[in-house]
C-alpha cells in the first residue's frame, strides 16, 4: 500500500515535470506570426516601411490588404509564407483607382527537372552523381516588361538560399494598391495554419540603384 | 531506473529546444497546425488597411523654403492633460506625428523632448514593453548623426505599429494612426506658405485622400467602439471636402522608367485641389485637431 502510494507520487511528479518539459518546448518551437518579417534583411537602399504586415492564415481563404502609396517613392514588396501552406498560392496586385490588374503571381509551378552530370567517385571508386537540379517554371503575369522580381515562393535548398517573390515599382501618382494573397485548399482538403508576411520597403525616386 | 527517465527527459527537452533554435536561425518555416492557436488570426473577411506612418509624408517635404515651425507643435507640456483613453490614444499619434516632424529637419533636442512624450503616454496606454533596451539604446545614440534620428523615429513608429498588431490592439492603433494622420496634415498645411498649384507639397496633400479613405475605412472597422464612432464623426467634414477634389488625367501609364530597371505602374489619373479647396481643407483639419489636442496654435 506504501509503495504503490509512493509509485503514484513519483509518477505525478514525472508527469508534471513532463508537461512543464513538453509545454516549454511547445513555446519555443510556436511562431509568432506577427514578427515573421522581422528577422528579413533589406534590400539595398530600401527602408522598411512601416505599412507591412504578417500574420496567421490558413489554407482555402482569401486575404486582402490595401496600401496606399506616394508617388516619387519607388516601392518593393516581398512575400513570405510559412512552408505549411504548400506554396500554393496566388499574389494579385491591383490598382483600385483603375481597377487594373498589376501583377499576379500564381506561386510556385510544377518543377521540371534539369539532367545533371556532375558526380564524383565515392570510397569504393563508384561513380555517385550529385543530386539533380530543379527549376521553376516562370508562371504565367500580366506582362510588363523589365519588371523586377522573383515568382518563386520554394526555398531553393540545393543552393542553400531562400528565395521569395518580390516587385519592385514606381506608382505613377498616388493609389491605392490591393493585394489580394488566395491561400489555395491542400490536395488532400485538410486544413493547415501558417504565417503570411508582406514586406514593403520603399526609397526616394532620385536615388536609382540596379535591380537586385 | 527513475533518474534514466528523467535523465531522458531532459534530454529530449533540450534536443526539442535546440531543434528549435536551429529552425528559427535557418528562417525555415516548417510548421505544425498547433504552433499557430495562441497568434494573432487574420479574419473571415476581413480587409486589412495600411496607412502609411508621419514620417514617409514629411520625407516629401523637399522644399528648401519650408522652415521648421515649432509653434505647430503640440507642446509636450499638455501630454498631461489627456485623460481618458481615447484622448491619451488620439495624441499618442499626435506626440508620434511632432516626433517624426522635429526628426525629418533635424531637430535633435525637439526629438528628444517628443520621444520622452511618447515614451510616457506609452506607458499610459500600456504599450511601454516597446521601448525594450535594445530602442533605448537606439535613442541614445541619436546625437551621433541625423540618418539615425530618423532611423530611430522610424524604428519607433514601427515598432509601436508591430506591438500593436501583434497584441491585437487595432482599435488602439487605428486611434493612433487617425491622430497622426490629423497632426501630419495639419503640419504640412501650416508649412505651405501659400497655395501654388505647381507645387509637389499640395499635390501630396490632395494625393492624401486616399490615405484618408483608408483610414476612415480602417476605423469604420471598428465602430462599435464609442470612442472610434466620434473619432469618425469628427473626421467627416474633412471628407467632405476630400470629395470636392477633381480627378484630371495624366499621360503616364505602365512602363518602364528611363534607367529600365523600375516600372512605372497607377493610373493615368491624379487629384486636383484648388486654392478655396486648400484653404478649407486647411481649416478643417485644424478644427478637428483643435478638438483632439485642445489647443489652436494658428
Amino acid at each position: 500500500m506504501f509503495n504503490n502510494i509512493v509509485k503514484m507520487r513519483i509518477m505525478f511528479k514525472n508527469s508534471i515535470l513532463i508537461a512543464v518539459i513538453v509545454l516549454f518546448t511547445v513555446n519555443l518551437n510556436a511562431q509568432n506570426c506577427a514578427e515573421f518579417i522581422n528577422g528579413q534583411s533589406l534590400s539595398y537602399g530600401y527602408e522598411l516601411n512601416s505599412m507591412s504586415k504578417s500574420g496567421a492564415v490558413r489554407t482555402g481563404k482569401k486575404y486582402k490588404f490595401v496600401f496606399t502609396l506616394n508617388s516619387g517613392k519607388v516601392y518593393r514588396f516581398s512575400f513570405y509564407a510559412s512552408s505549411s501552406l504548400n506554396n500554393d498560392m496566388e499574389f494579385i496586385l491591383t490598382d483600385q483607382n483603375s481597377g487594373t490588374q498589376i501583377l499576379f503571381l500564381p506561386g510556385e509551378q510544377p518543377e521540371i527537372p534539369v539532367e545533371s552530370v556532375e558526380g564524383e567517385y565515392n570510397e569504393y571508386g563508384e561513380w555517385v552523381e550529385k543530386p539533380k537540379q530543379t527549376q521553376s517554371n516562370l508562371p504565367q503575369y500580366t506582362a510588363i516588361p523589365g519588371i523586377a522580381f522573383k515568382a518563386v515562393l520554394k526555398a531553393d535548398y540545393y543552393n542553400n538560399v531562400m528565395t521569395y517573390p518580390f516587385f519592385e515599382f514606381k506608382p505613377a501618382n498616388a493609389m491605392n494598391l490591393e493585394v489580394t494573397v488566395d491561400i489555395k485548399e491542400l490536395p488532400d482538403g485538410l486544413i493547415k495554419k501558417g504565417c503570411l508576411g508582406i514586406m514593403v520597403q520603399d526609397r526616394d525616386e532620385v536615388a536609382e540603384f540596379q535591380s537586385l | 531506473m527513475k533518474n534514466y527517465s528523467l535523465i531522458f527527459i531532459l534530454l529530449f527537452g533540450l534536443s526539442m529546444s535546440f531543434w528549435s533554435c536551429d529552425k528559427t536561425k535557418n528562417n525555415q518555416t516548417s510548421a505544425d497546425n498547433n504552433e499557430f492557436e495562441e497568434f494573432e488570426e487574420f479574419g473571415e473577411e476581413e480587409t486589412f488597411y495600411r496607412i502609411p506612418s508621419p514620417d514617409e509624408m514629411f520625407s516629401f517635404l523637399t522644399d528648401k523654403n519650408l522652415k521648421f515651425q515649432p509653434e505647430l507643435l503640440n507642446p509636450s507640456a499638455n501630454a498631461d492633460k489627456y485623460i481618458d483613453r481615447k484622448a491619451k490614444e488620439l495624441n499618442f499619434g499626435i506626440y508620434a506625428a511632432d516626433l517624426a516632424y522635429t526628426a525629418s529637419f533635424h531637430q535633435f533636442q525637439g526629438s528628444v523632448d517628443y520621444i520622452t512624450v511618447v515614451k510616457r503616454l506609452a506607458e499610459d496606454i500600456e504599450i511601454a514593453a516597446v521601448f525594450n533596451e535594445d530602442m533605448n539604446n537606439r535613442i541614445k545614440n541619436i546625437f551621433e548623426n541625423a540618418d539615425t534620428l530618423i532611423n530611430v523615429t522610424n524604428a519607433t513608429y514601427y515598432q509601436i505599429v508591430n506591438y500593436l498588431q501583434k497584441n491585437d490592439r487595432n482599435q488602439t492603433l487605428s486611434l493612433l494612426t487617425a491622430g497622426g494622420w490629423i497632426e501630419t496634415l495639419y503640419i504640412v498645411t501650416h508649412l505651405v506658405p501659400e497655395y501654388d498649384e505647381n507645387s509637389k507639397t499640395i499635390q501630396h496633400i490632395a494625393d492624401q485622400k486616399l490615405t484618408f479613405e483608408n483610414l476612415m475605412l480602417s476605423l469604420e472597422q471598428f465602430n462599435d467602439d464609442p470612442a472610434i464612432n466620434e473619432t469618425i464623426n469628427d473626421f467627416k467634414e474633412i471628407g467632405n471636402v476630400y470629395a470636392q477634389l477633381k480627378v484630371i488625367n495624366t499621360e503616364t501609364s505602365a512602363k518602364q522608367n528611363a534607367e529600365g530597371n523600375v516600372v512605372i505602374v497607377g493610373s493615368k489619373t491624379k487629384l486636383h485641389m484648388t486654392k478655396e479647396q486648400f484653404n478649407l481643407l486647411k481649416q478643417k483639419i485644424a478644427q478637428v485637431r483643435m478638438k483632439i489636442t485642445g489647443k489652436s496654435n494658428v
